[in-house]
């Protein structure tokens, strides 16, 4: 067939599709390349990258003309931005799809592992910083000023909207030195979402508020993506993932070196310890020995684990050392496993015991009913009066079960108290034996200083230790006697309200405890609830062995419960009866009147029925709640069931429904209760809580509960934003909103399943409400720290690399930090003083006039060391930071002006200008920027206002009468002398109106605590007292007879000076001489500063006292360059060496009085010379 | 963020240059005084209003800024006890009885004559410099104030000294004292002074607000005050209760401050004085007579 023109299509149409395909093809070219240029990313690096050429053309144009170098230097920088002239082209549309030079910054981190759901692990990349570009990234010349400032308010022009803002705090956190620097750790560790895409939606971030999120939707077609495990923490929570790795917590509040990074965290963590939620809950920490998160657990055994076999509590108080915290605590070492690391934890609520002898039946179950009715700050939490015993079964059975349970515990208690009251027979006979030998060994004593066989030294050891034997004796007379009366009979002392009142404030009571009736102008800001309320605190004890109960529990809370938290004070009994009559004195009420109904036989008969069935066929448990249980069943029994062996009574029926409920609700996990010592806690446990799979969480009918009470509030206002957020939360089923209801409504997810045929009534939910603070909104913020502290706890910590696993002085930090609010050490002794932060006012400029002269006295060492360039920093800053104690006289005087006098307790620099510790700044009484109060010390403020109040003092004269504040006490005190003090606290200063109490520590909590002092001033734990050493000395011998001639005795000269009647002996006890006055003038007695002081500490302390304790009244006796005319040894150019000799005969103290003592000694025979060394 | 510091430079500059023409005015006036040949102001109701103010309203700052003073005038008066005069505990002597006994155990708390009832050492003090101090007054505040004790009782138990003056710590006893100058941040110094020691110097930082205390923390019973200002408008009450600021500004009110250790801040039983302050307005060349009383139950004391 001849070739023909025709083919097989039509030419011409196909021409037009192959011209409309072309076209096509073309705009899909145009748009694939469309999109890519406008990718989310790339749109974000070049308005980010036009921004930092304007901001680096700015600073150029800022240059001098001449500047030519700094010019070029910027110039370099805009290139390396813009790639230099011409090769802008490369980001140009198309080509820029091929080389780009926009690039997605990966940060690969292949051992920083994620999970994906059942698919196991992969490695993390992270692609965050392709839009967050700048996050890293430091002001020039600063190494951790933000370089992009967050924008505060629409009208600052300096700052910037995300994603063009620096992380906050460089330091910490992506700077390159940080400790969380972006390359080592990424960003979705911390802030989680899906690292890996560069798309606003599919990286999972999450919305904070309702509002945000509504905005997100608007703005960036936002939608929450269910199908990525792990989205973004929304702001609120993102403090949560610091647990995965800080494991102690506390150091993201109190940290030396960063301060408080994770505040919300720690309250969260502090509230659950603080409300004993681990009671429950148990927060095991550990898996296979290795820590995992943070561990919450109670001690492996309470006490009173031990003291209920009558056998140990006979061996306790016999043993003459016992019950130390120290036994106890080596008698459960003894019998814990070895492999288990054991809980440390203390029971939050009181014991039950003893609770026949301080109260009544009647309180008690009004107690357990309504605890908020008498003690409104209450930590017990509420177990009725809620919705899911709010039906008319619920409220008749529940005051059935408050009754039982009362019933029990009294029942236990008189038991327990008359096994008690038998063996503390026993402790009366060991104090008096202790006496008797006392007393023998003071004869023989006696006996050996008539018959004068003794000389020098010796005689004098031998009196002073028949000095010490003596007061012993007079204390373990007064003790017995006294032990016996408010044990075994009546307490015999009468005790004076109106020194009671007095002792009160002074003893030191409201560093835990609140009362309504103290002077509550003073101690406003001590608002302590380490321990209960005690305004209503006479209503409680109604009972007839209530006064003596209080008395011994002042004296020794020990006797009583050994593992509690109140210290003991060391009290004289007479101290401790005017306290009882004055507590006991006080009005006491009910906020409300609560009834607790009468017994309804019907209902209990009811709840023993119940109760029977889940171990035996109801046929017979009908039949035992008629007849009882024959005892031929006792061997098929449990202890509960026992309780109705024999004969059925209602006491019986009683003390078995009580028991019952108190298993069912747990009570032990708080309180101490006999028969429930080895009881494990009810709740679900919290370690891993923040990874559990919220498809396994029975939200039940909660949403709808929300819903209908939100109807019925209607038109009360909308609920507020973070209601809202929550609410949401639980409509998605989220673990947040779960947690948020459980905490606030802990029984409203029984919602609608009253009804018994859909729940039974013992399946009804028992998680009981909690109040953490009467203000509602503090409440709902306290609620946010916990649920974002359990949120935080996942049991998945990361490799071991990353894990913070402080050692040496920062693990001892921690601890101490610990120790220092488990015991409530914080309540009395302030640990860091306030900082106060204000602006610079030229016009206030008499502040920098500190006069120069008077630092003219100073020592070298007193100096400040700053370096130049924090001078020059603070010269060129318009603020100033200080940190100190406000003195001066009473607040009136000072009210005028609103200016306050502050004592630096640490150097600092305003405007430049160098301050030292013990000078006083005035505070500008306008520009304060900011005051931030100290930690700790609350109780000490307050006790300084009330004496300055009512004895007219200085604030100066008013602290050292105080608990003195603890900065710098590591420099201070040696810790093994630390140690020793806090497992037995002796008086230290004549002046302070209280005394250390002994808080019974055990030997690992002594030593953690005083090791932490030294760890948190940088200064070695043990300090080796070089100036005690006989090398040492030897040279300085012979420096100063070099000086001075070949004739002179170092330590003897030195001893001139502080034996002089004219300097040290005025106030302090010196070589056996007191000082005439008052005692409460007087100083510490010198024998203790060879244990107790560190040296270079005290060459600074005499040096100049001011300059370490700002509000001392200890005189300068040796100032530099003025050596005085009150002694004649060291020439006046050589105030150095003098101050240096007072301080090193300090140390040898014991040295130089033997060499006194021997060179008093008439001549004696050699002989005996050879034995009396 | 450059206007801002444009125009922070720009207050300054005018406020330094402001500076400069007071101080050159200042050095100006040295021979005859200027204010002599200033007007009174023109309107005599600002002057009025003042005395009215100085008469009903105490408490309130009655001088506005533009007013000057007109003259020189001087301020005299005597301080009285209302009430019953309390009989004070003697004080307990219980260290270096044998210097000490002589004199210390008078209780200076609230010392009152018995006569005119007058009460002594109490402060009166001008609360601010004024604009201008009086010729006769600018010279002789360099010198040197001994601060001595004897027996143990500092011997000027209220003291009164331009800030510009030197204390010369002093201890005239065989035994050693401390003196605690609690000044706070107007300078604070506790040197030990031993019997026979050489005096030390001490300076004030700057003015203190209101009287500070002086301690012995050896004889804890030994107390003093002292008052430092930047202005020679200071005295302290005599044994008769009286005292005698000359030279004073006149024609506008007097911003004045009463201070009694027993009470702190004065507040008068006639309500002239509120929290210690006192509001005068003197006339030129004329010396003012004005007295108050004290009533017993304003005053601390066991």
């Amino acid at each position: 067939m001849p070739a023909s023109e025709e083919t097989w299509r039509n030419q011409p149409k196909l021409n037009i599709v192959f011209a409309l395909s072309s076209l096509a093809m073309l705009g899909s070219l145009v748009w694939m390349v469309e999109v890519d240029h406008f990718r989310e990313w790339k749109q974000y690096a070049r308005m980010f990258k036009k921004e930092e050429v304007r901001r680096l053309q700015e600073r150029q144009g800022a240059l001098a003309e001449a500047d030519s170098q700094g010019r070029g230097q910027v110039q370099d920088a805009i290139d390396s931005v813009t790639l230099g002239r011409g090769r802008e082209v490369l980001n140009l549309p198309v080509l820029d799809a091929f080389n780009s030079p926009l690039k997605i910054d990966t940060i690969w981190l292949p051992d920083l592992k994620q999970s994906i759901g059942s698919f196991g692990e992969s490695a993390r990349f992270d692609r965050c910083a392709s839009c967050h570009i700048p996050i890293d990234r430091a002001a020039p010349g600063t190494a951790t000023e933000p370089g992009w400032p967050l924008q505060k308010t629409p009208e600052d022009q300096d700052g910037y909207i995300h994603p063009y803002v620096t992380h906050p705090r460089l330091e910490l956190f992506t700077g390159s030195t940080s400790p969380h620097s972006k390359q080592e750790f990424g960003c979705t560790i911390c802030h989680r979402g899906q690292g890996g895409d560069t798309d606003f939606i599919f990286t999972s971030h999450t919305p904070n508020t309702p509002r945000q999120a509504k905005e997100w939707e608007h703005r960036q077609g936002w939608f929450e993506n269910h199908y990525w495990d792990q989205p973004q923490w929304p702001k609120r929570f993102i403090q949560a993932s610091c647990v995965q790795c800080h494991h102690d917590v506390v150091e993201l509040k109190h940290n030396k070196q960063f301060g408080e990074s994770a505040p919300k965290l720690v309250e969260g963590y502090m509230l659950v310890r603080k409300f004993g939620c681990f009671g429950c809950h148990e927060i095991n920490g550990f898996e296979d020995g290795r820590s995992v998160g943070p561990d919450l657990r109670l001690e492996p055994a309470s006490s009173e684990t031990i003291a209920r076999s009558l056998v140990e509590v006979e061996r306790m108080i016999s043993d003459v050392a016992a019950p130390t915290p120290t036994g106890v605590a080596s008698l459960m070492e003894a019998t814990r496993d070895p492999n288990v690391v054991p809980g440390r934890l203390r029971k939050v609520g009181p014991s039950l015991a003893r609770i026949a002898e301080k109260t009544t039946e009647d309180w008690t179950s009004r107690w357990i009913k309504n605890p908020g009715a008498f003690r409104p700050q209450t930590r017990m939490p509420h177990f009725y009066g809620l919705y899911n015993n709010g039906d008319d079964l619920g409220q008749a059975r529940g005051d059935v079960e408050i009754r039982a349970m009362t019933h029990y515990l009294f029942r236990e208690s008189r038991a327990h108290l008359g096994r008690l009251d038998q063996a503390h027979g026993h402790e009366g006979a060991a104090l008096q034996n202790q006496a008797g030998e006392v007393r023998s060994q003071l004869d023989a004593i006696k006996a050996e200083l008539l018959s004068e066989t003794l000389e020098g030294s010796d005689r004098i050891q031998k009196i002073t230790e028949k000095e010490t034997l003596v007061s012993q004796l007079a204390l373990l007379e007064q003790e017995s006697a006294f032990r016996k009366q408010a044990l075994l009979g009546e307490v015999s002392l009468a005790g004076d309200a109106l020194r009671g009142a007095e002792l009160f404030v002074q003893k030191g009571c409201l560093a835990c405890h609140q009362h309504g009736a103290v002077d509550q102008e003073s101690f406003d800001g001590a608002k302590a609830d380490f321990g209960p309320d005690l305004t209503n605190f006479s209503a409680k004890l109604k009972s007839e062995t209530a006064r003596n109960w209080l008395v011994q529990w002042l004296s020794n809370p020990r006797v009583h419960h050994p593992r509690g938290y109140m210290p003991d004070l060391q009290l004289v009994p007479q101290e401790a009866a005017d306290l009882a009559a004055w507590l006991l004195d006080q009005p006491g009420k009910w906020h409300e009147e609560v009834e607790v109904e009468e017994l309804d036989l019907e209902s209990l008969d009811d709840l023993v029925e119940m109760y029977l069935q889940k171990s035996v066929p109801l046929i017979d448990a009908r039949q035992y709640l008629t007849d009882g249980i024959p005892e031929s069943e006792k061997g098929m029994l449990r202890a509960d069931e026992q309780e109705l062996l024999g004969d059925p009574s209602v006491e019986k029926k009683l003390s078995y429904v009580g028991r019952k409920t108190l298993s069912r609700f747990g009570c032990f996990g708080c309180h101490d209760v006999p028969g429930y010592e080895t009881a494990k806690p009810i709740g679900t446990g919290l370690a891993d809580w923040g990874r559990k799979d919220p498809d396994l969480l029975a939200f039940e009918l909660v949403s709808k509960y929300i819903d209908d009470e939100m109807e019925t509030a209607e038109g009360e206002g909308d609920a507020n934003e973070d209601t809202e957020y929550y609410h949401d939360a639980i409509d998605h089923h989220k673990r947040q909103g779960f947690l948020w209801q459980k905490l606030h409504e802990p029984r409203s997810f029984d919602y609608e399943k009253l009804n018994l045929a859909i729940k039974p009534y013992d399946e009804r939910l028992r998680m009981p409400q909690f109040h953490f603070d009467s203000d509602e909104a503090e409440n709902d913020r306290k609620i946010e720290s916990v649920v974002t502290f359990v949120l935080g706890m996942t049991a998945d910590p990361p490799a071991e690399q990353f894990v913070y696993r402080p050692a040496g002085d920062s693990r001892n930090q921690i601890e101490g930090v610990k120790l220092l609010t488990r015991f409530n050490c914080v309540g009395c002794h302030m640990m860091e003083t306030p900082q106060f932060t204000f602006q610079f006012n030229p016009e206030f400029h008499e502040l920098t006039q500190v006069t120069v002269d008077q630092r003219a006295i100073d020592y070298a060492f007193h100096a400040t060391d700053f370096t130049a360039e924090q001078a020059r920093n603070s010269g060129n800053s318009d603020t100033a930071t200080v940190t100190g104690l406000v003195m001066g006289a009473d607040a009136e005087n000072l009210s005028e002006a609103e200016e306050r006098d502050v004592a630096l307790w640490q150097p600092a620099l305003i405007k430049g200008k160098r301050f030292r510790v013990g000078e006083q700044i005035l505070l500008p009484r306008d520009g304060m920027v900011s005051e931030r109060p100290g930690f700790g010390g609350d109780f000490a403020l307050g006790l300084v206002e009330s004496l300055v109040r009512s004895a007219g003092l200085e604030r100066a004269d008013a602290w050292p009468r105080v608990p003195p504040p603890l900065v710098r006490e590591g420099e201070k005190v040696q810790t093994s002398w630390l140690y020793q003090f806090l497992l037995n606290p002796k008086p230290i200063r004549p002046a302070v109106v209280l005394r250390m109490p002994d808080f019974n520590l055990n030997d690992r909590e002594a030593r953690s605590l005083a090791e932490y002092f030294a760890a948190n001033d940088g200064v070695p734990a043990y300090d080796t007292m070089v100036e005690t050493s006989d090398s040492y000395l030897a040279q300085r011998q012979s420096e100063h007879q070099g000086r001075l001639g070949p004739d002179r005795d170092y330590l003897s000269d030195a001893y001139k000076i502080l034996a002089n009647p004219q300097v040290c002996r005025q106030c302090h006890a010196v070589g056996g001489s007191s000082p005439a006055g008052e005692q409460k003038d007087h100083g510490p007695n010198l024998t203790s500063a060879p244990q107790r002081f560190r040296s270079d500490w005290l060459l600074r302390w005499l040096g100049r006292p001011k300059r370490v304790l700002p509000y001392t009244a200890m005189p300068e006796n040796f100032q530099n360059g003025n050596p005085g005319t009150h002694q004649k040894v060291f020439p006046a150019d050589q105030s150095l060496d003098q101050l240096r000799a007072v301080r090193d005969v300090m140390l040898n103290y014991h040295k130089i009085l033997e060499r006194q003592l021997t060179d008093l000694r008439p001549a004696v025979p050699t002989a005996s010379e050879g034995e009396g060394e | 963020m450059f206007s801002s510091s444009l125009k922070k430079m720009v207050v300054w500059t005018g406020m330094f240059s402001c500076l400069l023409w007071i101080v050159g005015c200042g050095g100006d006036s040295g021979g005859t005084p200027k204010y002599a040949t200033k007007k009174r102001p023109a309107s005599t109701e600002s002057q009025d209003s003042a005395t009215e103010n100085s008469s009903k309203d105490s408490g309130k700052k009655a001088a506005s800024a533009n007013q000057k003073a007109d003259g020189w005038g001087t301020l005299k008066g005597t301080i009285t006890l209302a009430g019953d005069i309390p009989t004070l505990p003697a004080v307990t002597i219980e260290k270096d009885v044998e210097v000490c006994k002589e004199h210390a155990s008078v209780n200076e708390t609230l010392l009152v004559n018995s006569g005119n009832r007058g009460i002594k050492n109490v402060f009166v003090y001008l609360g601010k410099k004024p604009d201008e101090v009086h010729p006769d007054l600018v010279e002789a505040s360099d010198a040197v104030v001994d601060f001595d004790q004897k027996n143990c009782v500092f011997l000027t138990h209220a003291l009164a000294m331009h800030v510009d003056q030197d204390l010369n710590l002093l201890n005239s006893d065989p035994v050693s004292h401390n003196t605690r100058i609690q000044g706070g941040s107007s300078g604070e110094a506790n040197p030990l002074l031993p019997a026979g020691a050489d005096p030390q110097k001490f300076k004030f930082n700057r003015k203190t607000r209101n009287p500070v205390p002086v301690s012995c923390n050896i004889h804890p019973w030994m107390k003093s005050y002292v008052l430092a200002q930047d202005h020679p408008y200071f005295a302290v009450t005599d044994e008769n209760g009286a005292f005698e600021i000359p030279n004073l500004p006149s024609g506008i009110a007097l911003d004045l401050r009463v201070w009694h250790e027993a009470s702190g801040l004065v507040d008068s039983a006639g309500g002239e004085v509120v929290k210690g302050k006192w509001s005068v307005t003197l006339e030129a060349d004329v010396t003012q007579e004005e007295s108050f009383d004290i009533d017993v139950s304003s005053l601390d004391v066991e």
